[in-house]
């Protein structure tokens, strides 16, 4: 957070050390107070002098300072009344316990994605926030503040990465057993790695090698566009391996990684919904592994 | 502390004889098996009185039991073959049936099994299928999670006492030999009209998983671990190829609801396509689905439902996490109507 990558996160990070100082100033005053009240010499005040000190250190000061507060931090809340569109928008479902992406493509088109969010620097993206279960909150720290989402209803939240960098995105309220493990990085890239980043994202993924992730039923809950397999249940796996983390933020991605998760998901990530196939052979696995890191 | 009065002491004086006289006969009846004399012999009326006492003791626990259970209708024809099946294999041998008498060890047994040649309550005959009955040879049912089966085994029960030998025969085990597998599913696994599970349509590798899943317990259904209790490696390896015959019937001309979900499930509850894994391109341990009994894939995605993993079989973790939901209304659940609809379409 004290590290922005965008102007929401800067003008929170600006905010908080304009408080930090201001909370160190008055700070410092009061011990002063404090101390010269305590070893000052004792000479009598006028009443006078008293009534105007309670009215001015109690009342007056701190109506200003909060109402200063209150100003800037008011100043930082979404600005609802321009009515800009944004540069790009993304849809985000949350689901216990992962992040289904849709990038509006040049076209408008929707290309689905999971788990991984990339951006441009300096355009103005707007999130489409929605859930499927429960609330879940969307947080990109390092870009700026958090929006609840919440089941049945829609929520729109705006950022505008300043930084190119890749950042850590979380789920910011407790949304069950997994909570913590429903995480995502955030890619920020320069306009042309995006638009060329968003051009692999929309293609086809590869169907050669894909006769053990077909027969074995993966394709009942995920898509690999361009294939037999196009479940909705669980994420997109399109482009699966060219991915920075698996299990939405859990591992990294590596054969070694997949093939536990592939034995039993929910010891690695508790009430997930994905069952393990611990009874498949060696080979089938050895199969699956490879198809998937495949898709890159 | 003050003194007791001279009443209150009388009432503890009156007191003290009536629990020293329970609690002596409290110890003398928990010594009674101790002391060796109560009988335990068999021999059939030896002791009139106890044989009395344990079977009223029975009649009336069983009427208790079963005075607030709900029967389910009990026409169907269905019910009864599958009744009947089992009947053949396990129970013919002690209680008769109108193909023949019990065996002789049977007719030796005190209580001597009773024949069942006359109308029962239905409710009674449920309470006593599933638990069985102690101090008898009536065991209980081989698993308490499919009250489906002794509901079958009741609606045939309640036609035995008019059935004769040649209706019995043809329930019980068709033209094959009585208490075989082909007696149910059929010479080739074809199955038995909608009755029984086809099992011609499936793969070897299929067959053999539910076959060691059965034996050992871990699936549930007291009529196949019954039949599948004995079975080797080597029989169960003979068996499958046998039955297996991945026989490639068509889904037949179901509802549109029916196909929908098959093809491409309930996408806005999660509820994946049943093709995904039971179509012609999967596992060939994943069962198939196109040809079977309807009446059979409407219990096993109820018992999916309901039972999740429980229900048993190598793979019904995965089934679990596509139907299964704790809330009788619950999004992964399969509504009654789309349930009905899957297997119409899938069924025949």
């Amino acid at each position: 957070m004290l590290h922005p990558a965008g102007e929401d996160a800067a003008a929170v990070a600006n905010l908080f050390w304009v408080m930090a100082a201001g909370t160190v100033v008055i700070w410092l005053i009061i011990m002063g107070i404090t101390v010269y009240a305590v070893l000052g010499k004792r000479r009598p005040k006028t009443e006078r002098f008293a009534d105007r000190f309670i009215l001015v250190g109690g009342v007056a000061f701190p109506t200003i300072t909060l109402a200063a507060l209150l100003i800037f931090g008011l100043a930082l809340l979404p600005d609802w009344v321009r009515a800009e569109p944004p540069d790009l928008r993304i849809h985000v479902t949350a689901e216990q316990y992962w992040w289904r992406v849709a990038y509006e493509g040049p076209g408008g088109e929707s290309i689905q994605s999971a788990n991984e969010i990339h951006l441009p620097v300096d355009s103005t993206v707007e999130f489409v926030l929605t859930s499927t279960d429960v609330i879940h909150s969307f947080w990109i720290p390092s870009l700026g503040g958090k929006m609840d989402v919440i089941p049945g209803r829609i929520n729109l939240w705006r950022l505008r990465p300043t930084d190119e960098g890749i950042f850590r995105g979380v789920c910011a309220e407790f949304c069950g057993p997994s909570h913590a493990l429903m995480a995502f990085p955030v890619v920020v890239h320069s306009a042309d790695n995006f638009a060329a980043w968003r051009e692999g994202e929309a293609a086809s993924g590869i169907a050669q090698g894909n006769e053990a992730f077909i027969a074995t039923g993966c394709g009942a809950c995920h898509t690999v566009r361009g294939t037999a397999a196009s479940g909705q249940v669980g994420p997109d796996l399109t482009h699966f391996a060219s991915r920075r983390t698996m299990g939405a933020g859990t591992m990294p991605i590596s054969a070694e990684n997949l093939a536990r998760w592939l034995i039993d998901p929910d010891h690695l990530k508790p009430d997930v919904r994905m069952p393990g196939y611990e009874t498949l052979s060696e080979d089938d696995r050895a199969a699956l592994v490879s198809y998937l890191m495949a898709l890159k | 502390m003050t003194e007791p009065s001279g009443k209150e002491q009388e009432i503890k004086r009156n007191w003290r004889p009536l629990l020293g006289g329970f609690l002596t006969a409290t110890m003398l009846f928990l010594a009674l098996p101790l002391t060796g004399l109560l009988e335990i012999n068999a021999r059939p009326g030896s002791n009139a009185v106890v044989d009395w006492y344990k079977q009223t003791a029975a009649r009336q626990s069983i009427a208790l039991r079963s005075a607030f259970t709900e029967v389910p209708p009990l026409d169907d024809q269905g019910m009864v073959i599958r009744g009947a099946g089992h009947y053949e294999l396990v129970c013919a041998d002690c209680h008769g049936s109108p193909a023949g008498p019990p065996e002789q060890i049977a007719r030796d047994l005190s209580p001597p099994p009773p024949p069942l040649n006359r109308w029962r309550p239905e409710a009674r005959l449920f309470e006593t299928v599933k638990y069985g009955m102690r101090h008898t040879a009536m065991p209980a049912w081989p698993t308490h999670l499919r009250d489906d089966e002794i509901w079958d085994m009741v609606a045939f029960l309640r036609q035995l006492p008019s059935m004769d030998s040649a209706t019995y025969a043809d329930f019980a085990y068709g033209g094959a030999a009585p208490g075989s597998c082909m007696a149910c599913h059929g010479e080739n696994g074809e199955g038995r009209g909608n009755a029984m599970p086809r099992l011609d349509i499936q793969t070897p590798a299929y067959l053999a998983h539910a076959l060691a899943a059965f034996r050992d317990g871990s699936r549930h259904s007291g009529t196949m671990m019954a039949a599948a209790r004995q079975l080797t490696d080597d029989q169960i390896a003979g068996l499958s190829e046998h039955f297996g015959r991945s026989v490639a019937a068509a889904p037949d001309d179901g509802p549109q609801l029916g196909e929908e979900i098959a093809t491409r499930g309930v996408l806005e509850r999660d509820i994946p396509a049943c093709d995904s894994c039971h179509g012609a391109s999967a596992r060939a341990d994943f069962p198939r689905l196109a040809g079977q009994s309807k009446a059979y894939l409407v219990t096993q995605l109820e018992l999916f439902q309901h039972l999740g993993a429980e229900r048993g079989g190598r793979f019904a973790h995965i089934m679990a996490e596509a139907v299964e939901d704790y809330l009788e209304e619950g999004p992964h659940r399969l509504r009654t109507e789309e349930l009905e609809a899957v297997a119409d379409y899938y069924g025949n």
